[in-house]
């Protein structure tokens, strides 16, 4: 049908009705499987309680929700003030050595958080040498003096506070540097200071992006079990834990995740309703570049100050106390295998971060697309699988694996007379299906908050245009959306290179990663062993942020587009 | 239809992100599968890589049998078994303490092994009476202290580290672990529970501080002085003397192992063992790693890489362990510690035990 | 086949709420039409079904004499042919104005493209800012660039939503000349949603207003001016003096004299809504009135009359008839410009 006057045709209609359908139901079963293991263990709600609960009800339930409630509110009061006072620093002050904060402060994402807590405890405990140092410049002995418990609730408090910070930072910036020009100066105008245009302006507007941030700096915390463990710290994921595998009890530690979860829920409505009440794109299509304030004298130092404690307590000093310990052992930790380590960690990582971000985006996509309750609440779900502790979600993806692997076989069998044994268990295939549900989280965060920037006119004018939904896709959403797609998949990139239980119990005969190496020798009490291996993730992480943290400078609208 | 080139940069990109994700993903996607030829055998191990990986490298150098090995907590290990069912690939469970193999035996997912060889190995009450599983190597639950500070004479028993005078002097990890469980569990079988339920007590408020860290943080805890006695397994303290490091060997130069209950039932210990799956894919070759890791050279092994204590008669120990002496052992079969083990934790909890 | 769009007995309902009611309405080849209606009326709605962003729930969508929507099966927007301009114009941020206008070019051999782009920058008098993005323009030449996007691909039918409103009101005149020009020049049918009766008064041939779901009067501009078909629909077009009365006989007495009945049956309470214009000082037949006050707009003014019953009514007068304030007058009404209606609730 190609006659001379036929300059171009539209998309056949069949065809563009075939691939409506499509985007209608494929990503939103995408989301329903991310979310399966979720509902696999959230499922052990119907089964009757034990006599486990009366006992947990008696000893232990209260001091598990009494350390679980103040290590959230701590950690998420630390995060939102450090993560939001440094991201404001570095977004509107100058300062000397703002331009290293920038991307610096990011770099404590890099470090894993049994890490951290190895390294200060090692440092800062009574055995350990400044501690010791102190008794024996002051001839001190153990009841002489008051030094704070390392390993504490308040420990890990702080510990996890100094490395989960970056969230709020990363979210609060690109917050930040997306602020409309207009507000921050009739601030300025009315006469408001650095200080006062802060928390009287910049701090409202990105009340979002500050509750995004925290609420994934909390997800994180209440889903740790290696910090709290070592610091003696009961909460509900040790309480899981305990309940699960030590007293045997699958379903009563599966409602205790559920609680948890429903603690969560709570936490992610929280952060909907507030998104909604500020659900504005900007108001003006114009950017100038952002007023900065120049601080000075008292008040550089300060500022320097501020950002270079969070810097040096968050990563330097954790990084430095690793680097001592290899130095110490690198003898017998570091040779060939291990650089087969680092690459097994490397491709996991980035092999996640590839099907996470392309998950991610068709599912935002598809949600965008076909605004139905089934999608929106299968999204919601498939992001809580980064509250759940890992081994839990381990066990939430193994049952069904497991299940439809036999299923296969007994399929095969039948007909064939052929097993098939494991296809999916004990590959990489569900190892990575595993991470996926459990940081889907973070790259839907990322995704969907970008994705908000692209206003449905732009989809709809798209659309009249001839563009099917795939290449509104391809040539609107993805190029607008670019830096987001960046931090969604450095984010899941960084994560996957610390993850630990879900590795641990899902991954293939002799295959090992860097975190799987610290964890054994860490929990077999060789800390300093351990830490070639976990300086190891820190390295290849901070490349990753590094390049998220430019990423977001770059992202700040109309800069972005004019360099492209 | 042409497509020509200076409009179609976005798309362009995204076939390019589309084609280098596939390369990634394909490129990156070769994982070993489980061993299910001839030849192989594959493991799952609570026992960290580092402690048995010499041991199967020693194997294969022997048969020839290629090992796969995948490390883990032991309940996970045991979960996944579970969940893998007909199907696992596991041939052989081993696990750091009895309790779990009873666990994994009592789920079903261990099968009998006929071994005269291991019977002659493995003294009957390191071992299942199913003959399900088979105990390995030994570790005691001792007290380490600080001489400066301690009478040796006030240290007998178990029993006694409830007494007050210990109050505030006393260091010991949480409850959580599996042989704080296995300890309390040996209380239980020897006292019952209600009169161990007040010892518990007794240890708890004598504790110098709130449980945390693992045994070596213990023994450190007492060279430095944060307590002034400490409950440990005996291969922690055993690898701190055998250590490289000056300051290791000092933590072990002020400190001194006690072995509890030497005049009565004995110093309690449990031992790191291993059964064959029930589904074993490889069972000929899973008996095969079994005897091996029974036989002198392997129990010699064990004793040399971790100070553990070798379950065969006539195995020495490693140098420093065999300088602590002989000790009288509790005989209580080690099967009996899977079963007291939910017992135990529920009392810990009662007693505040953390 | 009949070219342009016809959409016809169109009902939607979001939830319970029923914000379409069946709708018929078809736009000829080279016609405007504007869809005129307060916020919430239902007219973007149609527009949103038109385009086929809106799955259709009852009723068809016919363009160029092709069904292209009925319950259960939509043809989606891309393959409608249909150009959508909005509100906010929703430019492509990430690609410049050449980019932009070239966007629905696809499949088109590039040189040919490269002309339609150029010579639609051209028309659109942008030819100088083609390398420009978005961020980058003023509003008006964003909605320049949207309606030059729009067009490129010669769509068979141009849906307008809102699309001046955005706009400076300087800038707006002159806008909606050119664009109305453009789009004349084009042939290409057009529908426009306004809320604004000056805006579509202006634009658009033909007229449909409507309100709650429904389309009340469909005509030419001066048709719904001159003869609006009720109340609503006289005063949302244009201003006018209401007052309440009851039939008696064939005639209604006003505060204003006797006006006819026009078949309103004997003693039906109706509403008399007369347009400032219909006022005239009428020293003869005229009811008095003192003059409160007097506004000039130019040519003519406007006079706000306090009648002897105490009724205010507000006349457009010349310049050469306008009374001075606080002086005494006589008024009457010019029946051509008076309207009667059944009396709404109110």
């Amino acid at each position: 049908m190609a006659s001379a006057e036929v300059v171009w045709k539209a998309p056949s209609v069949r065809r563009a009705r075939a691939k409506s359908f499509v985007w209608s139901a494929g990503p939103i079963l995408a989301a329903g499987l991310v979310a399966f293991p979720v509902l696999v263990v959230l499922a052990n709600v119907f089964v009757p309680a034990t006599d486990v609960w009366s006992h947990l009800a008696n000893t232990v339930l209260w001091r598990y929700i009494g350390n679980t409630v103040w290590l959230v509110l701590g950690v998420g009061l630390g995060t939102l003030i450090i993560g939001s006072g440094t991201a404001w620093l570095c977004s509107m002050c100058r300062f000397p050595g703002r331009s290293v904060f920038e991307w610096a402060l990011l770099l404590p994402l890099a470090v894993p958080t049994y890490a951290i807590a190895f390294t200060y405890a090692g440092m800062f405990e009574f055995a350990g040498p400044v501690q010791s140092a102190l008794r024996d410049w002051f001839g001190w002995g153990r009841r002489d003096y008051w030094f704070p418990e390392v390993r504490s609730l308040g420990g890990a408090i702080t510990v996890m506070t100094l490395v989960l910070y970056p969230y709020v930072y990363l979210l609060a910036r690109a917050a930040f540097l997306n602020q409309s020009v207009c507000a921050l100066e009739i601030g300025r105008t009315l006469g408001r200071n650095p200080w006062q245009s802060f928390l009287g302006i910049a701090l409202p507007l990105a009340r979002p992006a500050l509750v995004g941030g925290v609420s994934l700096a909390l997800m994180e915390a209440l889903s740790d079990f290696g910090t709290v463990q070592y610091y003696g710290v009961d909460t509900f994921t040790t309480g899981i834990y305990r309940t699960w595998f030590a007293l045997g009890d699958p379903s009563a530690a599966a409602q205790l995740a559920a609680t948890m979860l429903v603690f969560v829920a709570a936490l992610i409505l929280t952060e909907q309703w507030s998104r909604r009440r500020a659900r504005y794109h900007h108001t003006t299509n114009r950017f100038r570049p952002l007023p900065t304030y120049d601080l000075r004298g008292w008040r550089a130092a300060l500022a320097c100050a501020a950002c270079a404690g969070a810097l040096g307590l968050g990563f330097l000093l954790p990084a430095v106390q690793l680097a001592v310990w290899t130095i110490e052992t690198w003898q017998q930790t570091i040779d060939l295998r291990f650089l087969g380590l680092a690459w097994n960690s490397f491709r996991l990582a980035a092999m996640t971060a590839v099907v996470a971000v392309i998950v991610t985006l068709l599912v935002c996509y598809a949600v965008r697309l076909r605004t139905n309750a089934t999608g929106r609440v299968a999204k919601r779900v498939a992001g809580l699988g980064y509250a759940v502790p890992g081994s839990v979600i381990a066990v939430g993806v193994l049952l069904p694996f497991a299940w439809l692997d036999t299923a296969i076989d007994d399929f095969a069998r039948a007909v064939f007379g052929v097993s098939t044994g494991l296809l999916l268990t004990g590959g990489l295939a569900a190892l990575i299906f595993a991470y996926l549900v459990r940081f889907l989280a973070v790259s839907l965060n990322a995704v969907d908050s970008a994705m908000a920037k692209v206003t449905p006119n732009m989809d709809g004018a798209a659309r009249t245009l001839g563009a099917g939904p795939d290449a509104v896709l391809w040539r609107v959403h993805v190029p607008i959306i670019r830096a987001g797609l960046l931090t969604a998949g450095l984010l899941v990139f960084v994560d996957v290179m610390k993850e630990l239980p879900a590795t641990l119990i899902m991954r293939p005969f002799d295959f090992n990663t860097l975190a799987v190496r610290a964890y054994e020798l860490a929990s077999d009490e060789l800390l300093a062993e351990s830490a070639s291996a976990a300086l190891a993730i820190v390295v290849v992480g901070i490349v990753p942020v590094i390049i998220l943290s430019r990423a977001i400078t770059r992202a700040r609208p109309g800069e972005a587009a004019g360099s492209s | 239809m042409p497509v020509t080139s200076n409009y179609t940069h976005p798309i362009r990109m995204g076939r390019q992100l589309i084609a280098g994700a596939l390369v990634v993903l394909v490129g990156l996607f070769s994982a070993g599968s489980a061993a299910i030829a001839d030849g192989e055998v594959n493991v799952y191990s609570a026992r960290k890589e580092a402690l048995i990986k010499p041991l199967l490298d020693r194997f294969t150098e022997e048969t020839g049998i290629a090992v796969k090995l995948v490390t883990g907590s032991p309940h996970q290990l045991v979960e996944r078994m579970a969940a893998e069912g007909r199907n696992s690939p596991a041939d052989v469970l081993i696990t750091a303490d009895a309790g779990n193999l009873a666990h994994a035996k009592a789920a079903g997912l261990l099968q009998v092994s006929e071994s005269p060889v291991l019977e002659e190995a493995v003294p009957e009450r390191f071992r299942d009476p199913d003959k399900m599983w088979w105990g390995l190597s030994l570790r005691a639950r001792v007290v380490v202290y600080a001489p400066d500070r301690v009478e040796a004479s006030d240290l007998t028993t178990y029993e006694g580290l409830a007494d007050p005078i210990w109050s505030d002097r006393l260091l010991v990890r949480s409850s959580s672990n599996v042989y704080n469980q296995s300890l309390i569990a040996s209380m239980i079988s020897a006292h019952g529970e209600q009169e161990t339920e007040n010892w518990a007590r007794g240890v708890v408020s004598n504790m110098a501080r709130d449980p945390k860290g693992g045994d070596t943080d213990q023994i450190r805890a007492v060279a430095a002085g944060e307590g002034d006695i400490a409950i440990v397994n005996t291969y922690y303290y055993g690898r701190l003397a055998a250590s490289t490091k000056s300051e290791d060997r000092e933590v072990v130069e002020q400190t001194r192992l006690f072995f509890p209950n030497q005049d009565d039932r004995g110093t309690h210990v449990n031992v790191s063992g291993a059964g064959i799956a029930v589904h074993a894919p490889n069972p000929d070759n899973a008996m095969k790693l079994l005897e091996y890791l029974a036989s002198p050279a392997a129990q010699a092994l064990f004793a040399e890489l971790n100070h553990e204590i070798p379950v065969r008669n006539g195995v020495a120990a490693s140098e420093i362990v065999g300088a602590w002496g002989a000790f009288k052992q509790d005989e209580l079969p080690l099967s009996k510690l899977g079963d007291l083990n939910r017992a135990a934790i529920e009392l810990a909890d009662r007693a505040g035990w953390r | 086949m009949t070219e342009g769009l016809c959409v016809a007995d169109i009902r939607h309902a979001y939830g319970k709420l029923h914000a379409v009611k069946d709708v018929t309405l078809s736009v000829a080849a080279g016609e405007i039409v504007a869809l005129l209606g307060p916020s919430g009326c239902g007219k973007s709605t149609i527009l949103r079904i038109a385009a086929g962003l809106e799955r259709i729930q009852h009723g068809t969508v016919e363009i160029d004499g092709h069904t292209v929507a009925e319950p259960g099966r939509d043809t989606p927007p891309e393959a409608r042919s249909v150009g959508l301009m909005f509100q906010d114009f929703a430019l492509f941020p990430h690609l410049d104005v050449r980019r932009n206008v070239g966007f629905g070019l696809r499949g088109m051999p590039s040189q040919q493209r490269d002309n339609v782009v150029a010579s639609a920058l051209e028309r659109i008098g942008m030819a100088h800012k083609a390398g420009a993005y978005p961020h980058a323009l003023s509003g008006g030449e964003q909605q320049r660039v949207a309606l030059a996007r729009a067009l490129a691909p010669n769509p068979k039918v141009m849906l307008l939503d809102e699309p001046f409103s955005d706009l400076d009101v300087v800038l707006r005149d002159r806008i909606r000349e050119t664009t109305a020009g453009i789009l004349r020049e084009s042939g290409t049918p057009t529908l426009m949603v306004t809320h604004d009766p000056e805006e579509a008064m202006m634009m658009a041939d033909r007229i449909a207003l409507m309100d709650d779901g429904r389309i009340l009067q469909e005509g030419a501009p001066a048709e719904l001016y001159r003869a609006p078909r009720s109340a609503f629909c006289a005063t949302f077009v244009g201003e006018a003096n209401a007052l309440r009365s009851v039939v008696i006989g064939e005639s209604i007495a006003t505060v204003l004299g006797q006006v006819p009945a026009n078949g309103h049956a004997d003693g039906a309470s109706v509403d008399i809504l007369i347009r400032p214009e219909g006022l005239q000082i009428d020293a003869e037949n005229g009811v008095p009135g003192q003059v409160k006050s007097v506004r000039i707009l130019g040519r003519s003014g406007l006079a706000t009359i306090e009648l002897e019953s105490g009724v205010e009514v507000t006349a457009r007068l010349f310049w050469s008839n306008l009374p001075k304030e606080g002086q005494m007058v006589r008024v009457s009404a010019d029946p051509a410009m008076t309207f009667v209606f059944p009396a709404a609730d109110r």
